[in-house]
């Protein structure tokens, strides 16, 4: 009896043992977190997101539309706001950033629900991202939640922060318990802090915040209080067919075309209290929709989809009749202000792209 | 005759080795369709030449253990035929796909590094397998073959006939995706010794399969009535230990499953919904307490 309670101890120690972690602390306004690219008036980004490539996807043909989005946005960086693959492999996954990366543009990944959905382990993922090229992808071995939480500060000549770009996780699935669904994840406390500290580090440099820009995957609540504000949204639509419901967001009220995290953020408060001029996201491909959201303090800041790249899994097309599929394209301009374009790029003819378009001072 | 025996049971292991990466790879393959099967013909022959693989593993069993020798004749006659019909319709559909440009070329890769030529060539030989199913099945000649009749009422052989075959697949898919697992496992995770759990219970089904095959099928006979007990007992024994085990470790880390194992599990993440916790565990516990009644419901004299 003695034995076999020593050898019941023994396996509970060791089980509990092998769940330590390497990870360390990492200072949150650590360089360890930031790329640097130089800063030129109207400085292009095109967000891609919801690639969606998979075992499915015929590969020539996706690769010549992501070409002709690409192309036509003729950006300075390319953020791709998750979801990139779906029940993929390695070739697959190799295919598509070595894809991304032969445009010779700088290119940066923050990860979406799916990612993580194939037959390959998320370390190989990460080593592929870093080793590419033109990756600005970063991934420090830290204790904050998600993986892929990085900045790219756009620097002057005289080395002060014109812009931020924040990528954040927005990290992929909860489970609640017993309950046979899985609910959205969210940006988590300790990922605010670290923008926090990076936004206070960019005040350090400049003497002011730098205005800045996220991008991540699963909208944030904002998107849902914006949208019952303002239900017709300054560009794009909402064509997702079915709706959601979320305890604590929903209660009482209509369900929401807004697959959002199971929990509020304080990332948007935190961000526009520190001049965060715009948040985009992906994850709803049938939502290509945005507008300004001006918080309970005054704040304000413009939230949007970007437009799904490509037709994989599904999409939809918007009340002309074209393809909600293509790319968002942010310029950003000296003076903080900023344009938007959504490009809509036709799969069965790739001329075929038009282009609707906002502005902000 | 022994060493005969060594033998089948070492190609049934190592079919069942075979067909359990196929059936992992295969549900992903048929998890990026599921969305609405836009590109069924183009995967059709795919899923003809997965299935394949599985086929040959299920005729082999029913020749190993036939249940009479009329049985025996028909499984080689009616499932070659089938067999090699799968197999010709994958060629076919595959060159259909291929000239219609849907698949590029004989060597695309993507699917696997010289997709389709390799599964072409798969199909080449299930084909000649099935033809040879059929030829054998038409010189059979009556033998002195160990038949295995049925020696259950007509609701337990319908039971047996619909459950045994899903618990089957479903030992075939979590052997599998234990296997490949060696590849798309989170290294260095926060969770790995809780993992160690769910890897047991991932084998779990495939090691009762195993046992019940090569163990338990040929000796059931001469078992006495207290080692059925046993046997049982220690089936449902261990399979609600790791049931345990593994639901503390999920209440006390809820993110267990969606932090290392969406890779397992893509059916469950492409739809939001947690099934994995209820497969991972409730098939060994139903079948390992069906086992313990059984034994505890055969008669004191036997």
């Amino acid at each position: 009896m003695k034995k076999n309670i020593t050898c019941l101890c023994l396996l509970v120690s060791t089980l509990s043992l092998t769940g330590c972690s390497a990870k360390q602390n990492v200072p949150s306004d650590s360089d360890a977190y930031v790329k640097s690219l130089a800063w030129k008036d109207n400085f292009r980004v095109l967000q891609l997101t919801d690639i969606h490539w998979n075992f499915t996807t015929d590969i020539p043909l996706q690769k010549a539309f992501l070409k002709a989005t690409i192309e036509d946005a003729n950006p300075d960086l390319l953020i791709v706001t998750g979801d990139s693959t779906l029940d993929a492999n390695e070739e697959i996954v190799t295919t598509l950033y070595d894809f991304i990366d032969s445009f010779n543009i700088p290119f940066a990944v923050t990860f979406g629900n799916h990612d993580r959905q194939g037959t390959f382990s998320p370390r190989w993922l990460s080593n592929l991202l870093l080793s590419e090229k033109n990756s600005l992808y970063t991934e420090v071995e830290d204790t904050m939640t998600g993986r892929s939480n990085y900045v790219i500060d756009l620097l002057t000549s005289e080395k002060k922060i014109a812009w931020q770009l924040f990528l954040l996780d927005s990290n992929s699935y909860s489970y609640t318990g017993f309950d046979y669904k899985y609910s959205y994840d969210y940006i988590h406390q300790d990922q605010v802090d670290w923008y926090e500290a990076q936004a206070e580090r960019s005040k350090l440099v400049n003497g002011a915040y730098a205005p800045s820009a996220f991008y991540f995957h699963i909208p944030l609540w904002e998107w849902v209080y914006a949208f019952r504000k303002n239900p017709q949204g300054e560009l794009g639509e909402i064509r997702e067919k079915s709706t959601y419901t979320v305890q604590g967001l929903t209660d009482g009220k209509e369900p929401i075309k807004f697959w959002v995290g199971n929990s509020p953020s304080a990332l948007f408060n935190e961000a526009v209290a520190r001049n965060g001029k715009a948040f985009f996201c992906g994850h709803d491909h049938s939502n290509d929709w945005g507008t300004t959201y001006t918080n309970s303090e005054g704040h304000q800041g413009y939230v949007s989809y970007g437009v799904k790249s490509g037709r994989e899994l599904y999409y939809a097309q918007n009340s002309e009749g074209r393809d909600m599929t293509g790319g968002s394209l942010f310029v950003l301009h000296q003076n903080q202000g900023w344009d938007l374009t959504h490009l809509y790029v036709n799969t069965d003819n790739l001329a075929d792209i038009v282009t609707r378009s906002i502005s902000h001072a | 005759m022994l060493k005969i025996k060594t033998l089948r049971q070492l190609l049934e292991a190592i079919l069942f080795l075979l067909s359990s990466l196929f059936a992992f790879y295969g549900l992903y393959i048929l998890t990026a369709d599921l969305q609405d099967f836009s590109h069924f013909f183009k995967m059709l022959p795919l899923y003809l030449a997965f299935l394949d693989v599985f086929y040959v593993l299920f005729i082999v069993h029913l020749v190993f253990y036939p249940l009479s020798f009329q049985k025996l004749r028909q499984t080689y006659l009616v499932n070659g035929i089938v067999l090699s019909s799968m197999a010709f319709l994958s060629i076919l559909f595959f060159i259909i796909n291929i000239e219609a440009k849907n698949i590029h070329g004989l060597v695309q890769g993507v699917i696997s590094p010289l997709y389709p030529l390799d599964f072409m060539l798969l199909d080449l030989f299930h084909l000649a397998l099935g033809i040879f199913f059929f030829l054998k099945g038409r010189k059979l000649n009556a033998q002195s073959l160990c038949y295995e009749p049925y020696s259950h009422g007509r609701l337990a052989k319908v039971l047996l006939s619909i459950f045994r075959p899903f618990y089957a697949l479903l030992a075939l898919y979590l052997l599998g995706a234990f296997l490949w697992g060696f590849g798309m496992a989170n290294y260095g995770s926060d969770f790995q010794g809780y993992l160690l759990v769910v890897y047991l219970l991932m084998l779990l089904p495939a090691v009762f399969l195993g046992f019940y095959e090569f163990y338990y099928r040929e000796r059931r006979a001469l078992l006495s009535v207290k080692k059925k007990k046993i046997i049982a007992l220690t089936a449902l024994g261990v399979s609600a230990l790791l049931t345990i085990l593994f639901f503390i470790f999920l209440q006390l880390h809820p993110d267990l499953l969606i932090a290392d194992m969406t890779a397992y599990f893509p059916l469950d993440f492409q739809g939001s919904v947690g099934l994995a916790p209820f497969l991972l565990t409730l098939p060994s516990l139903i079948v390992s307490a069906v086992s313990l009644f059984n034994a505890f419901s055969v008669p004191k004299a036997q």
